[in-house]
């Protein structure tokens, strides 16, 4: 369950998380071109949807992520964006707490631009872009798990059985995640490649 | 040009999706039948939340009694006393739903009093009908309201419970909502940072 909701994690995890979180969409903003918004929303508006797709697993119900695409794609623009998303989910749909939006962020956001880091070159590069598209979609719904059971465990919560609960909820996720990333990934590579080297501005912010 | 097609192409397929998809926060439903609280946990969507502990709380912040929700979701409780209760929810994974109970909901027969021995309920199965008492042939006037509380109860519970899921039901106007949002952000940051370019020398902050 990647959204957490109001009331589960305990005061200092929530406070520092929002901290965080302020400092992550910062750097995030900093670093947005203005003929990248449009993909940018494109994509916002996708990670918003997304989460309406949901699995019921066991005692749990688990949902799309799709932020390794938009790690890939955004870079460090995916953190507004996810921000942004998770917001209007909270306010439209009432998925996660309000008071844990920061929280939720860095758990959803935090994967992208790792993803970003780990696969955006290769991505560029590669003679079958798909495997790092695969790839950077299940690492990023993996990294999304160990923070949801990260921040759970912070506030006094059991860290394994919270871990393998959420991991395990995740693991058709993962597959079906990857399987979407891959298909988007070498699609954006034959139509348009431009739009996966947008990451370059990962070197250094847009604006000082 | 061909990309924002694309991009609406890929949006109306998600959109699509929606459809068929369901919303899932965690939400509970409760109503009284004398001194028994039954209800059901279930994921905003209709699936159930099976095997999810509920606590009755109450006022004093002590637990009153707990339940384990059963395969499809549903609990029931006995509680001794007549206060208000929060009935509270949670997964493991961090999922959590709230439902009061008033205490002007329980019988009157009940003490209000401290003295009281907590009494809780482990093995539920849904109860349709706990607290009607076998009509015995002099109906005296002790009985009738009880009766007639019990049977307008139970007529009621299946509208509330209906009331309680379409306030919590994903709707396609709080999709439509949140992506006008978003659209709406990237259009306003657009234009902040066209601001932006034009005054090089303006040090203002940038960004939604």
């Amino acid at each position: 369950m990647a959204h957490l909701a109001d009331g589960v994690l305990a005061l200092p995890v929530v406070i520092g998380g929002g901290a965080l979180a302020v400092l992550a969409v910062g750097q995030g903003l900093r670093r947005i071109e203005p003929e990248h918004l449009p993909r940018i929303a494109v994509l916002a508006a996708a990670f918003f949807v997304a989460s309406l797709v949901h699995v019921p697993i066991g005692p749990s119900s688990v949902h799309l992520l799709l932020n390794g695409l938009l790690g890939i794609v955004l870079g460090w623009a995916a953190m507004p964006a996810v921000f942004v998303a998770l917001l209007l989910q909270a306010v439209f749909f009432g998925f996660g707490g309000i008071t844990v939006l920061g929280v939720n962020t860095l758990i959803l956001g935090l994967p992208a631009v790792m993803c970003s880091y780990l696969f955006a070159s290769r991505l560029r590069q590669a003679r079958r872009p798909w495997v790092w598209g695969a790839a950077a979609g299940a690492t990023s719904v993996l990294l999304t798990c160990a923070g949801v059971a990260s921040a759970l465990a912070l506030s006094g919560k059991a860290f394994l059985p919270a871990a393998q609960l959420v991991l395990v909820a995740h693991l058709p996720v993962m597959v079906v995640e990857a399987v979407i990333t891959a298909l988007a990934v070498g699609f954006l590579r034959r139509v348009k490649p431009a739009v996966l080297s947008f990451p370059r501005a990962l070197a250094r912010p847009a604006h000082g | 040009m061909g990309k924002a097609w694309r991009g609406v192409l890929i949006g109306a397929a998600l959109v699509l999706i929606v459809t068929e998809a369901c919303a899932h926060s965690l939400n509970l439903f409760a109503t009284t039948e004398g001194d028994v609280i039954q209800g059901r946990v279930y994921f905003s969507g209709g699936g159930a939340a099976t095997g999810v502990p509920i606590l009755a709380v109450g006022a004093d912040g002590a637990t009153q009694a707990r339940a384990i929700a059963t395969a499809d979701g549903h609990f029931v409780l006995t509680v001794g006393q007549r206060q208000d209760y929060r009935l509270i929810a949670e997964t493991a994974d961090g999922h959590r739903a709230e439902f009061r109970i008033a205490a002007a909901e329980l019988p009157a027969s009940l003490p209000t009093a401290a003295a009281v021995h907590a009494v809780s309920s482990t093995a539920p199965s849904l109860v349709k009908s706990v607290a009607a008492p076998p009509l015995e042939p002099p109906l005296d006037g002790d009985r009738v309201p009880a009766l007639i509380e019990a049977a307008v109860a139970r007529q009621l519970a299946p509208l509330r419970e209906q009331l309680a899921a379409y306030q919590t039901e994903t709707r396609w106007r709080d999709v439509l909502g949140g992506i006008g949002y978003i659209l709406g952000l990237t259009g306003i940051a657009a234009f902040l940072l066209a601001r932006r370019r034009q005054r090089p020398g303006d040090s203002r902050a940038e960004g939604p």
